[in-house]
């Protein structure tokens, strides 16, 4: 059943329920008249809430139809923030190389090596 | 190798130049990209929490109905044989009322760890919006190349001081401060090269899934939300068959009936609040979207991300009296 024709239905079975509340109002109903009218108005809740929840599944649904490509996404964006991360560790390297080296030939050239 | 030495400052240069070139973000587009991320935080959770509510709403109507089951008597004139077959069908019909109550609950809660479950995306994309644009990096390279500047200077100071020169005789004064400046001119535009490319990247392919959450999201909350009146009428309808049958109303009962009352208006609320925030979202990814396209410096911040965080704020805000609440 489409999401449209489930909301219509919700919308009967609601009404339905309506009216079958205001009718078990009565004060001239015997108990089991009442109970009677009670256990209707329990099923046609009972279809209304399954009918709800089948509303609320359909968008769900549609909502997880996009997982594979949301996982995908998700695992491309991972990739992307660990290489850019990478690429600044190996920034930060060269750095300290060039550092290291610039050491090297300050204390080569103190103790007359260059 | 004298050759290479006079063509060195130009090929740094011209490296530096191109990069400078391509489409870096600019410091605005930067901190709206955080600001949007940093808005969005806690949306996820918010859809989730109205059905929580209409769960609560489930169980609760169906355990106020169960009071209003009568034990079938013997004033009506039943013969005693039906009596007693009827009084143990009313207590079973008691025991299954009891167990819907509880399946519904659970059926509700299902759909809302689902609907959690789905909407994770929003997380995951923004948390990793927030590492792309985390200028740690690039601050650290920053650092890195001034110390590395001042290492470089002081080396050619005492290679000066001994008199040294290089073979070819080159100026060794440039060496520290244009070296230091090679590294974080080139490492810091490959970095911001590499994180425009990446932000602009997931911007646009994360949005089509978020107009489709937004679309399920509010098509899921305008049904809830317009349920107000009927589940009003469902309450009043309890209450006084509740009254009918038994000529009395207990405090407790009147106090029960109250608390659905507030759960039923808390759905409503929550429900709008979802719409609000959830088409607040849409719109202000919708601008970031526009805004990255093109390299240039926002004027003003992006109006959208501004009510987009209002709306977040408030729907959360909302969230949390009623999570105290109940």
């Amino acid at each position: 059943m489409a999401n449209t024709e489930r909301l219509n239905a919700l919308r009967k079975v609601t009404l339905a329920r309506e009216e079958v509340g205001k009718t078990r109002t009565n004060p001239g109903l015997t108990d089991t008249q009442r109970n009677l009218v009670n256990d209707t108005y329990t099923a046609f809740l009972d279809t209304e809430s399954t009918l709800l929840h089948e509303v609320l599944q359909d968008e769900i649904v549609a909502l997880t139809s996009h997982a594979d490509a949301l996982a995908k996404l998700a695992s491309r964006l991972q990739r992307s923030t660990e290489s850019l991360k990478k690429l600044g560790a190996t920034v930060k390297t060269i750095a300290n190389v060039i550092g290291v080296l610039a050491e090297i030939i300050a204390k080569a050239a103190s103790v007359g090596l260059l | 190798m004298t050759h290479f030495h006079s063509i060195r400052p130009w090929l740094i240069c011209s490296v530096l130049l191109s990069l400078s070139g391509c489409a870096v973000l600019t410091e605005s587009q930067i901190e709206e990209t955080n600001r949007f991320a940093k808005a969005t935080d806690g949306f996820a959770a918010l859809p989730g929490a109205v059905i929580d509510h209409q769960a609560s709403f489930e169980k609760n109507l169906r355990l106020l109905e169960m009071s209003n089951q009568v034990l079938p008597g013997h004033h009506e004139g039943t013969e005693e044989g039906n009596i007693k077959e009827a009084r143990t069908q009313a207590v079973e019909k008691v025991h299954k009322q009891y167990l819907a109550a509880q399946e519904f609950y659970a059926l509700f809660k299902k759909d809302q760890a689902r609907l959690e479950q789905s909407l994770q995306f929003i997380n995951t994309y923004t948390k990793g919006l927030k590492t792309l644009i985390a200028t740690d990096d690039i601050d650290e390279l920053n650092k890195q190349a001034e110390s590395l500047g001042n290492s470089l200077d002081k080396a050619v100071d005492q290679l000066k001081t001994l008199g040294i020169k290089t073979k070819e005789g080159t100026d060794l004064g440039i060496v520290g401060s244009a070296t230091a400046g090679a590294v974080r001119g080139i490492g810091g535009l490959v970095l911001s090269y590499h994180q425009a490319r990446y932000v602009k990247e997931f911007t646009a392919a994360y949005h089509p899934h978020i107009e489709a959450a937004d679309k399920a999201i509010t098509k899921m909350m305008t049904t809830l939300a317009s349920r107000k009146e009927t589940n009003d009428r469902a309450i009043t309808s309890f209450l006084q068959t509740h009254f009918v049958t038994y000529h009395h109303l207990t405090t407790s009962t009147v106090l029960a009936t109250d608390q659905q009352t507030q759960i039923n208006n808390n759905i409503a609320t929550s429900a709008q609040a979802v719409i609000t925030a959830s088409n607040a979202l849409v719109k202000a990814h919708n601008s970031l979207v526009d805004e990255l396209k093109t390299r240039h410096t926002l004027k003003t911040t992006i109006e959208t991300i501004t009510v987009l965080a209002g709306h977040v704020e408030a729907g959360l805000a909302l969230k949390q009296k009623l999570d105290k609440a109940s």
